[in-house]
């Protein structure tokens, strides 16, 4: 068949080409206008715009990895556009949902035990939305994701404590413990490791560290379920299990995590 | 032989310190020539100006857990003064 | 020309936008300006390189500026390069600033010419010619067209070593990658000059030497000359052998942490012996690891070889420690999909433990035995602002570790499969190894379900439980008249007894019920009349597995083995009998990169009745033949034959027996033209087997063996192992059943 040369289209056709098929949701049409009036006018008038609207093209249709690429080539060439908030803003979710797994969205499988992959990113693609523009209007739903992946990240250093629990290794434990406190204290994983650190300072003997945390654990949670009613300190948890053979005959169904 | 059970992995953990090098901590030394000297700490406290706990422990083939504590005081201005230690007879590394 | 501007006016714009002109500009409006200024301007608009051509004009106070501006490319065509791929010319020219959509500039481009001849060059094409040609388009465009003649690699017409006395030069050509055209050069063109091979080369050279006692070895010079046509190459290397040393003596210098005579022990190289470097750097790799465990993962050991005029050497190790380490923190990337506690319960490395080199390597192997990764890599980052820790980082790649074979699976043996059985030894992640199935074929109708927790205490004691039930035609798969319900309900469980081995044990309790067809075969109808068609049984089982595979799926290197005795309990079963098999798998890889191995594997089984019950029940058969067996022949088909009903005019049956013995061995190559190869494998093979029954006067007879060769391929997909193969059967007889091209999707390998 003769390939005939592409009929040069005016910059305006291929802009409003893609406006219309924005507006339709036909994302991968408005994708590939956008892409070939990129090409065709780089510098043109409708070039900034262009550039804006294809990070919203490519994330419609679902090419997250596209529409991160294009957020971050928007927020180099126009740093001082007003509308960059939203670039930073898209960069940030498209991060949030590269790695949420197929499984994860339709059985409950706990997610927090798993690598949470490019959502590290987007925490740092929202942080420093909120740095530029702490009253921009994405402002309130990025700090709301970022309070979910620090939760996140702090649930799985206490799945990391747990599994060395289980595994008898202490200092490994105590130190995990220790980093959720150092470093997550505003999440509420933050009591678990407390109450954790308090016994593995008892189990290894060293009492002076492990009273530094109970007073730390009664200061911010006088409440928790670790103090009986006379608010004395009592919780076993990290009792060492039997890893005898004899264990098969437990069928407590519970018996695991 | 017996007929083989479960087979369970030795577990180490913490800070391989022995006499000789005890021996080398003097007063008056700051508390970062005394990291440097007995390496870092095990198990870091979480507020400064306290005394550094150097633990040790180990456990063979999922049995007891055999411990070693050696802590380091430090004076007001934060340097070593002296030490109290239990030392095993012998701290392998696995 | 002084005055002040009051407004600037651009003309002849085309696509560069006004705003990047007024950035450039350094005159604004308000400015005063005289001519100094203004060729200021001139300057820096120029140096923005958007411009052919600047003109300044003045209208009263107004500044006037007429530009011209660079074409800009719309389109870069290259023709003629072969051995340099497209992409990748395309990705020098926009690193030179060349691409579509930029601005046109010719020094570029000549320069562009330049570069692309030197890459060529540097292949060993020295006749290669570069012509670049400028189209001019409408609209201030251009397009560019590359055509590159590549002309050939210059062969290599000699080579020629000088100074040799001890190795001919024979000897040292052989060792080298280069080589003069021979017959097999037109597919390895190995006759091509190529510089880096060349360096290759000359290090082959020197390691042999030195690995020879030859430690004064040095090459004095080499030459390239190129012929006049400059397509062939003659090279000339000159060197100096110096004498053969003896080692004198071996001493050991430095902090050795461990005993001087525990380190000896690893010394290789030995007073008296030739000096050997390949043995000196070994030595120092052996003592580093042995430090390694000591938590010296950063030791450092150099032995240096110290040259006496009596041609004998004093060889020092000098062992520098460094600091013990431990590690920090044991982070995993790439687990999106699994569980952290599935990956962290196979390290043997603990976080705050001293830094082992040797359990952090067999925590790596670990993590690619377990099958969920295609890809395991391991760094050891040291933690900044603390010289004695660091951090111990794996990396994986998620890979399907199960098989979803829905609606629609074939095999040979049972037709096709409807229905869905999912087994996955990941379930969601969490490790647990959960099969859930329910097959229709025309042969076998089965529903099951199995659940194994790997690791139900921390050191590894497994716990399962299965049930299933499943009625098997094998009439349908052409094997003997009768069909078999079996319901099953079973507990299994095991334990590691070291690093590699496992016990396990199992206790089941199962249903069997024939249901015989109009004209069985004799034998059955004998084995009904004398025992019954319905019978309960308990069965005890255990076995000893050893696995040093490296890799879960696809492996190419190490053994896994399985040895495993399965009794019906006396007394409480119908029928007493038992079951040996013994199964193993070893891979050799032949080239370090593991793309070349060798694979065997060998399968033995052996069933007999005990106390009431004579032989092996007949549904109780070993069968040989077909995919995963002895491929060349159909499914079952192999070894002795049922005796017909009287009435049943067909020929007889197979009936399978109660000695199985079978072999492989693959030679596994890469796939040529593709690139990822880690999910897929193909091999030459040789399949042998049979099936044997001395009740029935089918002795074991080696003569009776099958043989076959052909071809495999298996590939991991979404849905589960898919792989085929085509055998030719090598000393088939009639009456065989022979099959060429045989496959199978969503049976787990």
């Amino acid at each position: 068949c003769a390939t005939t040369e592409e009929i040069e289209r005016s910059e305006k056709e291929y802009y409003d080409n893609a406006r219309k098929a924005l507006k339709s949701g036909n994302f991968l049409e408005a994708t590939r206008e956008l892409e070939s009036l990129e090409s065709r006018y780089p510098f043109g008038r409708y070039a900034e715009q262009a550039q804006l609207d294809l990070i919203y093209a490519r994330y419609g249709s679902l090419d997250l990895e596209g529409s991160r690429a294009a957020a971050d080539r928007f927020i180099r060439l126009h740093p001082s556009s007003e509308n960059v908030d939203y670039a930073y803003y898209i960069r940030g979710i498209a991060s949030y949902n590269m790695d949420i797994g197929l499984a994860a969205q339709w059985f409950p499988i706990d997610e927090t035990s798993r690598d949470p992959g490019e959502m590290r990113r987007a925490f740092s693609d929202f942080s420093a939305l909120l740095q530029r523009f702490p009253d921009s209007e994405y402002a309130p739903d990025a700090r709301s994701r970022m309070v979910y992946i620090r939760n996140r990240l702090a649930d799985y250093e206490l799945h990391v404590t747990k599994y060395y629990i289980r595994r008898e290794a202490y200092i490994a434990a105590v130190n995990r413990a220790k980093y959720i406190v150092d470093h997550f204290s505003d999440t509420p994983a933050t009591e678990q490791a407390l109450i954790l650190m308090v016994e593995l300072y008892q189990q290894l003997e060293l009492p002076d560290k492990a009273d530094d945390a109970l007073v730390v654990l009664a200061a911010n949670y006088p409440e928790s379920e670790a103090f009986d009613a006379n608010m004395k300190f009592n919780s076993n948890r990290v009792a060492r299990q039997n890893r005898g053979l004899s264990e098969l005959f437990n069928f407590s169904l519970f018996s695991e995590d | 032989c017996s007929f083989p059970g479960v087979y369970k992995i030795n577990v180490q953990q913490g800070s391989i310190i022995d006499h000789e090098t005890l021996e080398q901590l003097k007063p008056g030394m700051t508390r970062r020539q005394v990291h440097y000297l007995l390496g870092t700490p095990s198990t870091p406290s979480t507020f400064d100006h306290q005394e550094d706990a150097y633990v040790y422990t180990f456990q063979k083939a999922g049995g007891d857990i055999k411990r070693q504590i050696i802590t380091v005081y430090y004076g007001p201005d934060d340097t070593y003064t002296h030490h109290a230690s239990a030392l095993l007879n012998e701290t392998p590394a696995y | 020309v002084d005055f002040t501007v009051s407004d600037i006016r651009i003309e002849g714009l085309q696509r560069v936008s006004a705003g990047s002109v007024f950035s450039a500009l350094p005159v604004s409006v308000g400015d005063r300006v005289d001519t100094f200024k203004i060729n200021d301007a001139m300057q820096s608009l120029f140096k923005t390189g958007l411009f052919t051509d600047i003109e300044m004009g003045r209208d009263q106070n107004v500044l006037i500026l007429t530009v011209a501006e660079r074409p800009s490319v719309t389109k870069i065509e290259i023709e003629g390069n072969k051995a340099i791929e497209t992409d990748d010319l395309l990705d020098g020219l926009t690193a030179a600033g060349l691409s579509e959509g930029q601005v046109f500039k010719r020094l570029t481009l000549e320069k562009l010419e330049l570069e692309i001849l030197r890459s060529y060059v540097a292949q060993g094409r020295y006749n290669a010619s570069i012509e670049a040609s400028v189209e001019e388009l409408p609209r201030n465009r251009v397009a560019i067209k590359i055509d590159i003649d590549e002309g050939d690699i210059a062969s290599i017409l000699h080579i020629n070593v000088v100074g040799n006395e001890v190795f001919s030069d024979e000897e040292l050509t052989d060792l080298m990658e280069l080589k003069t055209p021979g017959f097999w050069s037109f597919i390895f063109n190995d006759d091509k000059y190529a510089k880096e091979k060349l360096s290759g080369d000359l290090e082959r050279i020197r390691s042999y030497y030195l690995d020879r006692g030859y430690l004064k070895f040095s090459i004095e010079s080499t030459q390239v000359s190129i012929s006049p046509e400059k397509d062939a190459v003659f090279i000339t290397l000159n060197v100096k052998e110096g004498p053969l040393f003896t080692v004198k003596d071996v001493k050991l210098k430095g902090d050795l942490i461990v005993t001087e005579e525990e380190l000896r022990k690893l010394i290789l190289l030995q007073p008296g012996e030739h000096f050997s470097r390949v043995k000196l750097t070994t030595t120092s790799d052996i003592m580093a690891k042995r430090l390694g465990k000591e938590g010296y993962t950063f030791a450092n050991i150099s032995g240096i070889p110290e040259a006496h005029e009596d041609n004998s050497t004093t060889v020092t190790f000098f062992v520098d420690p460094g600091r013990r380490t431990y590690v920090r923190r044991i982070n995993f990337r790439g687990n999106v999909g699994t569980s952290d506690e599935v990956l962290r319960q196979e390290m043997r490395q603990m976080e705050g433990a001293v830094a082992s080199t040797d359990l952090i390597e067999m925590s790596k192997s670990r993590l690619e035995r377990l099958g969920f990764f295609k890809d395991v890599s391991v760094e050891t980052p040291a933690v900044p602002g603390y010289p004695d820790l660091i951090d111990v980082n794996y990396t994986v790649e998620e890979q399907p570790s199960g098989s979803l074979s829905a609606s629609l699976g074939y095999s040979q043996g049972g037709g096709f499969i409807i229905g869905t059985s999912i087994s996955e030894n990941n379930f969601f992640g969490s490790g647990r190894r959960v099969s859930f199935g329910m097959n229709f074929s025309e042969s076998v109708k089965s529903a099951s379900f199995s659940y194994l927790n790997p690791y139900f205490t921390v050191d590894g004691v497994s716990r399962g439980f299965s049930v299933s039930a499943r009625q098997t035609d094998y009439e349908e798969q052409d094997i003997s008249d009768f069909t078999l319900d079996t319901l099953s309900a079973g507990m299994t469980f095991g334990y590691p007894i070291n690093n590699y081995s496992r016990l396990n044990f199992g206790v089941s309790a199962n249903n069997s019920k024939i249901k015989i067809g109009e004209r069985p075969a004799l034998e059955i109808s004998n084995f009904i009349a004398e025992n019954g068609d319905d019978f309960d049984m308990f069965s005890v089982s255990g076995s000893w597995t050893r696995n040093t595979l490296n890799r879960g799926v696809l492996p190419t290197k190490g053994m896994s083995q399985s040895l495993s005795l399965e009794v019906m309990l006396p007394g409480v079963s119908d029928l007493e009998f038992y079951k040996l098999n013994y199964r193993n798998n070893l891979y050799v890889p032949i080239d370090n990169l593991h793309k070349w191995a060798l694979h065997f594997r060998g399968e033995l089984g052996y069933g007999d009745g005990y106390g009431s019950t004579d032989s092996l029940p007949f549904f109780e058969h070993y069968y040989a033949g077909g995919f995963g067996s002895v491929r060349g022949w159909e499914s079952s088909s192999l070894g002795p034959r049922s005796t017909p009903h009287v009435d049943d005019v067909g020929e007889a049956e197979p009936f399978g027996g109660n000695i199985m013995m079978e072999g492989t061995a693959a030679f596994i190559f890469p796939m040529p033209f593709v690139k990822d190869q880690r999910s897929m494998r193909s091999s030459l093979f040789i399949d042998a087997g049979n099936v044997f029954d001395p009740d029935r006067n089918y002795d074991l007879d080696f003569a009776e063996i099958r043989y076959s060769v052909g071809i495999g391929f298996s590939w991991i997909t979404a849905i589960g192992p898919l792989a085929f193969s085509i055998a030719k059967p090598l000393n088939d007889e009639d009456g065989d059943e022979t099959q060429v091209f045989q496959f199978s999707l969503g049976q787990p390998l």
